[in-house]
């Protein structure tokens, strides 16, 4: 149960309701995550078009595995418990690979990037990640220099960066709401990234 | 003004152009934290969707200078100095009553001691911005129920943690990509958007 009233697609009506029926998965199914927004349906109207932006978009270049890995990442130094199951659900189904999901995982929850199945750029990434999630008035321009000369363009830099930061938000929707797993199906995703108004989980 | 290569309000074209024209201030100027999105233009339009939802809609029911005390002190406490600073400003210009009284917040806010001049649910919530922006992990549902027994209602409280998961968001696109307040401009009105 949240801690927070929240209303469900049965009982929605007016906006809400036509939201609901945007984001919705098989048999109505909504994620509580987003059930969460349903005192203030507009906030839920935001939150949707960041993460798809962020996350599941046409225009970025660094590989959907590799965003939801950092999503992964950050969720866990953040505890969200929520955050981590949902999508590493979606990292397995993007990776294609559970032997290798498995170890990425491993090395997350062990807190132990250096052991998981990354290359040395992909890591650097992955440290980028926690110093913005957990001091991030800490980084210096050295951080992005070194990203630079481990081979991320700036572009990437920017993508990582954004993955990050909106997973430190969405990651306080959750926990300061009280937002659970129960009843969800684990990894949907508005994964059609071909459309960016397409808001739909499969 | 940033540590990754950004592109001007002048040599922008295509979609970026369009977005800049959507987001720029009424004197054309296109914020520095705006500018920071150039090479994805499509993560500035995410932005400023939830942004604009969190802060300046309609929708919202504790008033927009709240709000913006609420971005502040998160900023303060991440220590995002580029945040600070506008929202130290824009909360001024939301503010209706007495100048007086929105410095003597302001100056609680920047010096963490929010106590002494916030009273009841606008002093719990921001308790509550606080732990959310530090410590998210330890928030309890005893939490919110001590935010309720403070007179906020659930919808406020969804309106705080927005804000504050919105500036957790915004204070890490500042610090981890450098933005800085070289060559800004300062907003010179508030509104609520939508």
């Amino acid at each position: 149960m949240p801690w927070i009233n929240t209303i469900s697609y049965e009982d929605a009506s007016g906006k809400l309701r036509r939201l609901y029926d945007r984001v919705k998965g098989p048999d109505n199914n909504i994620d509580n995550i987003m059930m969460m927004h349903s005192l203030r349906p507009h906030t839920m109207e935001g939150h949707m078009s960041i993460y798809k932006y962020v996350l599941h978009h046409a225009r970025n270049t660094l590989p959907k595995w590799y965003l939801e890995t950092i999503g992964v990442w950050v969720s866990s130094l953040n505890h969200c418990d929520y955050c981590v199951e949902h999508h590493f659900a979606g990292l397995k189904r993007f990776l294609d690979d559970d032997h290798r999901a498995g170890a990425l995982r491993a090395a997350i929850d062990a807190r132990n990037i250096d052991a998981a199945p990354l290359d040395e750029t992909q890591k650097l990434g992955l440290v980028y990640a926690e110093q913005l999630t957990v001091s991030p008035a800490a980084l210096t321009e050295d951080t992005v220099i070194q990203l630079r000369s481990a081979g991320f363009n700036d572009g990437e830099i920017l993508e990582i960066n954004q993955v990050a930061a909106y997973f430190n938000y969405a990651n306080r929707t959750v926990l300061g709401l009280g937002c659970s797993t129960a009843g969800d199906i684990l990894g949907l995703s508005p994964n059609n990234s071909d459309n960016p108004d397409d808001w739909s989980h499969t | 003004m940033t540590w990754i290569e950004s592109i001007s309000r002048e040599t922008a074209t295509g979609y970026l152009e369009r977005l800049y024209r959507a987001y720029q201030r009424p004197n054309r100027t296109i914020a520095n934290i705006y500018r920071a999105h150039s090479l994805r233009p499509h993560t500035l339009e995410g932005h400023t969707t939830l942004y604009r939802a969190v802060l300046g809609h309609a929708d919202n029911q504790l008033p927009l200078w709240y709000l913006e005390a609420v971005g502040l002190y998160v900023s303060v406490l991440n220590q995002c100095t580029y945040c600070t600073d506008h929202h130290t400003h824009t909360g001024g210009l939301a503010y209706p009553g007495e100048p007086e009284a929105w410095s003597a917040m302001e100056d609680a806010l920047l010096n963490d001691r929010t106590d002494d001049v916030f009273k009841g649910k606008e002093l719990a919530l921001l308790g509550y911005a606080r732990n959310l922006t530090l410590d998210p992990a330890s928030l309890t549902a005893a939490s919110i129920d001590a935010l309720r027994e403070a007179g906020a209602s659930d919808g406020e409280i969804l309106e705080v943690n927005q804000v504050a998961g919105y500036f957790a968001y915004a204070n890490r696109v500042v610090l981890g990509l450098g933005v800085t307040l070289d060559g800004e401009v300062r907003a010179e009105q508030t509104e609520i958007l939508f």
